[in-house]
């Protein structure tokens, strides 16, 4: 009887608990659209997605956010494409070939990387990877899409090496005892096997750091010269965040709206590439 | 019939402690040689070495020699890849990959370089049919193996094995996890197999051991007590351990 009354508190709670969190979910959802659609209408979708010119405070004022969105997929491609295959091997190395003392180190180097503020991350990359891209490539500034690349991918690395050696551990021996004893060569097995067995695993350290990238203000803000420019890698660029981030102290009336309109933007953003990644994690489980 | 594995002198410690003591075995080609006594006597063990699975435990010492062919296992020159292609396993658990029923199969060969859709095709047919398996899943090839009851997975195994065309199969305790109809379709699929492959086996189950096999080897405490003709041994065995254990007298 007592032990009955218990279960139904603690459910209870779990409910409620879980109704708070969708309930966040949906409260900010519906801010942000709330927020963001009166500018968008009053510049219009197509003007305010595909112009090119961001310039809220100049006589001819004008909102194209072009500059900003591709910045952003660019910078997110561009790190994922360098973070991606460094923090897979590194995981693949680490979980099944590293010596046990090289593991133990390199973990908790990982885990000390994890735990860095983006503030931290930024900071170094402006004192130490931006006057060296621009002593390397000879430019006037090296603060550069290249550098907020560079930063975002050692961000992400740590979740992404993190969750792939998760993964790559869950996956039962007996397969790749199995697949010794048909004659496979440990890199073959740990390849063929292993990674292929861990590989939804592994898609979800994609989905995190995708996410991490595209989210992240702090760090971008500091290394791209945040600027508004169409993106190049060897320019001064601003993201979607750092947009948001760096205006939003000063801006007032329609500025201030479209700042909400771009929120919504990255919003819509991160929700596309979460539920896209997740139908294909979701289909290969199946298969 | 002519040893095609024979063991000499061969002795193995886990750090410490030995698990094989002194054993000399010659292994009669194309038969069914099971390995019984109580567990952990060190059936699983001399097993594993056969096919080198050892290796992967850093802690075992080995003295001894074990031929294969006439060639020592253990030199320095011997490929183990090749080796374990030649020695296939079976494990107690089933184990297939998760991966289609196709790919399973299939795994092998392509490992071995054999490529074309034509010449994989036949293989895993061959292997699924010399398995016993093919009727029941020829058409669902491209579904996930792991879908399989336990019985028909162990199967698979038995046709992943086979597909990289070995000579000798290594099974440790294959039907232990199965129900007695999947265990007497692999003791058929066993007698069946032992006119193109030499089969070892180790087995908990005495009857088992009784029905499928040539010859029994009799292990206790790291020791070969005895071993020979399935029948003398079950009849009329030369050693009072041996009889007591078959009798059910103790492990
Ligand atoms: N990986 C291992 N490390 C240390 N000791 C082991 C290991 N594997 C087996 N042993 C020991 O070796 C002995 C023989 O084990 P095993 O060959 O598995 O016996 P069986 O298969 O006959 O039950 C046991 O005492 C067991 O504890
Ligand atoms: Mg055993």
């Amino acid at each position: 009887m007592k032990n009955k009354l218990f279960e139904n508190i603690m459910q209870a709670i779990f409910l409620i608990l879980g109704l708070i969190a969708v309930g966040f979910v949906l409260l900010i959802s519906f801010y942000l659209i709330i927020s963001g659609i009166p500018a968008i209408l009053e510049i219009g979708v197509f003007k305010f997605l595909f112009s090119k010119s961001w310039a809220p405070t100049s006589p001819q004022e004008n909102f194209g956010i072009l500059p900003f969105i591709l910045t952003s997929i660019y910078g997110t491609s561009g790190a994922v494409l360098i973070g991606l295959p460094i923090g897979f091997f590194s995981a693949v190395y680490l979980s099944k070939f590293a010596p046990k003392k090289i593991k133990l180190i390199a973990e908790s180097a990982i885990n000390l990387l994890a735990g860095i503020p983006s503030v931290v991350y930024g900071l170094v990359g402006m004192l130490v990877l931006v006057p060296l891209i621009k002593i390397i490539f000879s430019l006037p500034d090296g603060a550069s899409l290249l550098a907020a690349i560079l930063v975002l991918s050692l961000m992400i690395l740590p979740s992404i090496i993190k969750v792939s050696i998760n993964a790559l551990e869950a996956v039962p021996k007996e397969y790749e005892y199995a697949s010794l004893a048909l004659g496979a060569t440990e890199t073959e097995t740990v390849f063929k096997v292993s990674v292929k067995a861990a590989k939804s695993g592994i898609a979800t350290a994609v989905v995190l750091g995708v996410c991490r990238v595209v989210g992240e203000a702090v760090a971008v803000i500091m290394v791209s010269g945040n600027v508004a420019n169409m993106p190049s890698l060897f320019q001064s660029v601003r993201f979607l965040t750092s947009a948001v981030a760096s205006e939003m102290a000063y801006s007032s009336g329609l500025h201030r709206n479209a700042l909400f309109s771009i929120a919504l933007v990255l919003f819509l953003f991160i929700m596309i590439i979460n539920i896209t990644l997740n139908f294909f994690i979701k289909r290969d489980r199946k298969g | 019939m002519k040893g095609i594995i024979n063991a000499k002198n061969l002795n193995l410690w886990y750090g410490e402690t030995q698990a094989l003591k002194n054993i000399n075995i010659e292994i009669p080609e194309k038969s069914i040689t099971a390995l019984i006594g109580p567990s952990g006597c060190g059936k699983s063990t001399f097993l594993k070495i056969l096919n080198r699975m050892n290796d992967l435990i850093p802690i075992v010492k080995i003295k001894g020699d074990i031929y294969y062919n006439g060639k020592d296992i253990f030199e320095k020159s011997i490929d183990v890849n090749s080796l374990r292609r030649d020695i296939g396993m079976v494990f107690q658990k089933p184990n297939p990959f998760p991966m289609s029923i196709y790919d399973n199969i299939a795994y092998g060969p392509r490992i071995h370089g054999i490529k074309g859709k034509q010449r994989l095709d036949e293989i895993v047919e061959n292997s699924l049919k010399d398995a016993a398996i093919w009727d029941e899943v020829k058409d669902r090839l491209k579904k996930n193996a792991l879908g399989l009851s336990g019985g028909q997975q162990q199967r698979l195994c038995i046709a992943r094995a086979l597909a990289v065309k070995p000579k000798v199969i290594l099974m440790d305790e294959p039907t232990s996890a199965l129900d007695p109809i999947s265990t007497s379709k692999i003791e058929e699929l066993s007698l069946k197999l032992k006119d193109k492959y030499t089969i070892i086996i180790v087995t908990h189950n005495m009857q088992q051991a009784v029905r499928i096999s040539d010859n029994t080897a009799f292990f206790l405490l790291g020791e070969l007590i005895e071993f020979g003709k399935t029948e003398e041994i079950f009849s009329n065995p030369l050693d009072k351990r041996t009889e007591n254990y078959i009798t059910g007298r103790f492990g």
